[in-house]
């Protein structure tokens, strides 16, 4: 998930600030960004569903998935469980 | 018509009752002078006291320090998000300018937890980002009417200019009359020190206090502390002692002036 830098500060971006709802630029910017930048990154995390898409006007907006999000974090937690359990 | 309160005992008081439900609502002040304050506190109190969840929309500051700043008056927004009972909405100005921005926004927020009330902070921001020749009252207009129609009352925030309210007029750009109750919130210099009034400018429908109440913003947040009745002067921004007081001052140092003489000649 965490595969590159853009995407960690989306993450805590979102996750501190969950009613965020913005277009490619809005958010780039909030990060410090410009949109072309973190395209891709937003992609990705669009199709792993936490973050989710829909057009108003001519414009894509981007905000937390909130049920794919916290699916995800399940997944994220379940899977560190079971790694401690191996290594125990 | 029924009364929305904010749950601030002394200005309800003053809005004999509350604010007319759906009545959309402005509250006017320059920075500092508790605006955001006041606006999370009416939303707190709708969903802690009256059961009536609430939506805050802003498109200044990130969640995330409003987040802080409420927990610094004891308000757990957090909790009141997972109790589906609030939500805090940041967007661009310009995305809900779009046609059906607004519905496209906060349609599924609005289904999701039934707000009463709705916080929009602020209407400036809106005006900054209408494009080139736009009408900022046409804007407003359809904004503040997408809210009521989806039976929610809106509050709206506008930043005034330090001296906003001198010349009783609260908006440059002629929105007083889009809305139907006007808080002004204005510093007043009085005795080389600075103080807070909050004056109720316009109440469409209803009586309402006429008289400016001094205010603070305290840990527990928005508080009317009384009036500036030995004040006249207080909107034109040169207070002054009204006559009587003037004239109880003028014989308490008479007399401290006597007293002191004769103290000298014994």
């Amino acid at each position: 998930m965490l595969s590159s830098e853009i995407k960690g500060d989306l993450l805590v971006l979102f996750h501190k600030n969950p009613g965020l709802i913005d277009s490619l630029d809005g958010v780039a910017r909030r990060i410090g960004r410009i949109g072309t930048a973190i395209q891709t990154d937003v992609q990705d995390m669009v199709s792993a569903h936490i973050l989710g898409t829909r057009r108003i006007g001519g414009r894509e907006i981007i905000f937390l998935d909130r049920s794919g999000d916290k699916a995800a974090q399940e997944s994220i937690l379940g899977y560190l469980k079971n790694l401690k359990g191996k290594t125990e | 018509m029924g009364r929305q309160k904010t749950g601030i005992v002394e200005l309800d008081a003053m809005l004999r009752g509350g604010f007319l439900e759906r009545d959309a609502v402005m509250v006017a002040g320059a920075a500092g002078t508790g605006k955001t304050t006041l606006s999370l506190q009416h939303l707190v109190n709708g969903i802690t006291k009256f059961g009536e969840p609430g939506i805050y929309l802003t498109f200044e500051q990130l969640p995330d320090q409003i987040y802080r700043d409420a927990e610094n008056f004891g308000w757990d927004l957090k909790k009141l998000e997972d109790q589906d009972k609030f939500r805090l909405v940041c967007t661009s100005p310009d995305l809900l300018l779009e046609p059906d921005g607004a519905g496209q926004l906060l349609d599924a927020t609005i289904k999701e937890i039934q707000p009463r009330r709705m916080v929009i902070d602020s209407l400036n921001h809106l005006e900054m980002y209408l494009p080139r020749g736009g009408d900022m009252r046409k804007e407003a207009y359809r904004v503040l009417n997408y809210v009521k129609t989806k039976g929610i009352s809106p509050l709206a925030i506008w930043e005034t200019q330090q001296n906003a309210g001198q010349a009783f007029s609260v908006t440059d750009v002629g929105m007083s009359f889009l809305v139907d109750c006007i808080l002004l919130l204005k510093f007043v210099e009085i005795d080389s020190a600075m103080r807070k009034a909050v004056v109720i400018m316009k109440m469409r429908g209803s009586d309402h206090e006429k008289a400016l109440k001094e205010y603070a913003i305290t840990p527990q947040g928005f508080k009317i502390e009384g009036g500036f009745s030995d004040y006249e002067g207080v909107m034109s921004g040169s207070p002054h002692k009204v006559a009587s007081e003037r004239f109880v001052d003028m014989f308490q140092n008479q007399k401290a002036s006597e007293k002191h003489k004769g103290g000298l000649s014994h």
